[in-house]
């Protein structure tokens, strides 16, 4: 007949440790995967996994530590080591866990997401992943660009699709000598005749300066920003043709030397 | 609506363009307008149908010289609404989109710069009593202040999904429209279940089988402060 108990007398601290093992890689499976599932739901896919990764793995950590109790290896020791080990990796990899930091500021902030376009370090492109160490990026042209996660914290971002609808300026000069109503008048009907500006808010027409040799008007016109590029295209040779037919003149830099009262400069022709 | 016979040709002129329908065998169409070739395929007894519909987004609509409300008081009107014209080529069962048609092509925005919504743009054509001849449909449109200022309203929107449509023998009409003023930027809007009883014989074209009414709360905002500041 089996004698169970002496077995597990005999075997005590092994069964123990097994069962602890078992029950620890069981109960970090399920805890990590619903405190996923739950950051998932509230944050994001994104924040979602890394989440589950984080608990997994502290929770196996926790569980290992507490089978090597029952062998009653001194946990003290250990820990001091990976202390010690945690310090030597942060140094040498100082970067990097900047990088893992910044990462994760990036996900809480959400300065951008992953398929929105933003315009970062004088690039502009889409957001293809948001990685722990770096940020990808395919640009307009199709280069598939890597900005580690500490140069995206630190630097200025433009997102350029976070709103659906954008203003476009188009800043235009005309000579001094032109009648500025008639200008304008010539502008606004470029405007009323385009059917991809927004009537709400209204488009405006504003005189913006004298400047060095002209005077410089600007059409602000509201659009949808997929239309960006047609609607700039459009409007800038519309406003030609229809100062070109009105023949208002769009000038181009001037400058008059001046040398002095007293001083008279002659030509002399040949 | 025109049938399309096996071996024939049909010409249809939709909003000026020509569009030539022929029939290859009982299973092909050959579909030519002046720049596009498509063909189609499709089966049985074959015909051209036009459709109206609502337009998918929602119907921003700007009363030109405003409107005037005193205190405690409504007015009452009808109100042109645009619709979108569609071309459909119909068998028994199926039917294909052929083509669409908008007259109003302009759009305007709803709301904050940030968070508003993109609307089809229209100019208020209002008149007081039938007959409004119009190709569009007519919202019989009841304006209401309750408050105990005098209001003024510049534009309301009209959102499409809240809206049935029928025909009837004097035209098209849409379901009752309640505006209830807040204040000159900020109003309800209420839709009714019926459409008005000026209607003659009206019968639902697109009916939402709405069993209560619903309210959208509608707000404006004033772009005034967001231009100074250059936004």
């Amino acid at each position: 007949m089996i004698d169970f108990y002496n077995i597990y007398a005999q075997y005590s601290t092994e069964l123990k440790a097994i069962l602890i093992l078992v029950t620890g890689m069981i109960a970090s499976k399920l805890i990590s995967s619903v405190s996923g599932n739950i950051a998932t739901a509230k944050l994001g896919s994104h924040i979602g996994g890394i989440t589950r990764n984080v608990v997994f793995y502290v929770l196996i950590l926790a569980t290992i530590i507490s089978v090597l109790a029952e062998f009653k290896i001194n946990v003290t020791g250990v820990l001091a080591a990976a202390g010690i080990m945690g310090i030597v990796i942060g140094f040498a990899a100082q970067t990097s866990v900047s990088n893992i930091i910044s990462g994760f500021f990036l996900i809480a902030d959400k300065p951008f997401e992953i398929g929105e376009a933003i315009e970062i370090d004088g690039q502009a492109g889409y957001v293809l992943d948001i990685g722990l160490l770096s940020t990808k990026i395919r640009t307009f042209d199709n280069r598939y660009m890597r900005i580690p996660n500490s140069t995206v914290a630190n630097t200025r971002i433009i997102n350029i699709s976070r709103y659906e609808i954008r203003r476009l300026d188009i800043p235009v000069g005309i000579a001094f000598k032109e009648n500025i109503q008639k200008a304008v008048e010539k502008i606004d009907s470029v405007l009323k005749s385009n059917e991809n500006i927004l009537m709400e808010p209204e488009p405006m027409i504003i005189i913006t300066k004298f400047g060095e040799s002209s005077i410089d008007l600007e059409a602000r016109v509201w659009i949808q920003r997929k239309k960006l590029f047609d609607v700039r295209s459009e409007l800038i040779m519309g406003i030609k043709t229809a100062f070109d037919e009105a023949g208002i003149e769009i000038p181009f830099p001037h400058r008059t030397v001046y040398f002095g009262d007293d001083k008279k400069v002659g030509i002399k022709r040949k | 609506m025109e049938n399309i016979e096996i071996d024939a040709a049909l010409k249809f002129d939709f909003f000026g363009k020509e569009y030539l329908f022929e029939r290859l065998d009982p299973f092909t169409v050959n579909i030519t307008t002046a720049t596009s070739h498509t063909i189609a395929g499709l089966s049985g007894s074959l015909s051209l149908e036009m459709r109206k519909d609502f337009y998918e987004r929602p119907y921003l609509i700007k009363f030109k010289d405003g409107l005037h409300l005193s205190q405690k008081s409504q007015i009452k009107f009808f109100m042109k609404l645009p619709l979108i014209t569609k071309l459909f080529l119909k068998s028994n069962e199926k039917s294909i989109e052929v083509d669409r048609y908008f007259e109003y092509r302009r759009n305007a925005w709803h709301g904050e710069v940030h968070s508003g919504t993109l609307c089809v743009y229209a100019d208020a054509q209002i008149k007081i009593d039938l007959p409004f001849e119009t190709q569009d449909a007519l919202v019989p449109l009841r304006i209401l202040n309750r408050g105990d200022a005098a209001r003024e309203i510049k534009k309301i929107v009209i959102e499409p999904e809240n809206l049935s449509l029928f025909k009837g023998d004097n035209g098209l009409f849409t379901n009752k429209v309640y505006i209830y003023v807040i204040s000159t930027n900020e109003f309800n809007v209420e839709y009714g279940t019926k459409t008005t009883t000026k209607a003659i014989n009206p019968h639902p074209l697109i009916d939402r089988k709405m069993s209560v009414t619903r309210t959208v709360l509608t707000r404006f905002d004033r772009y005034g402060i967001a231009r100074e500041f250059g936004l």
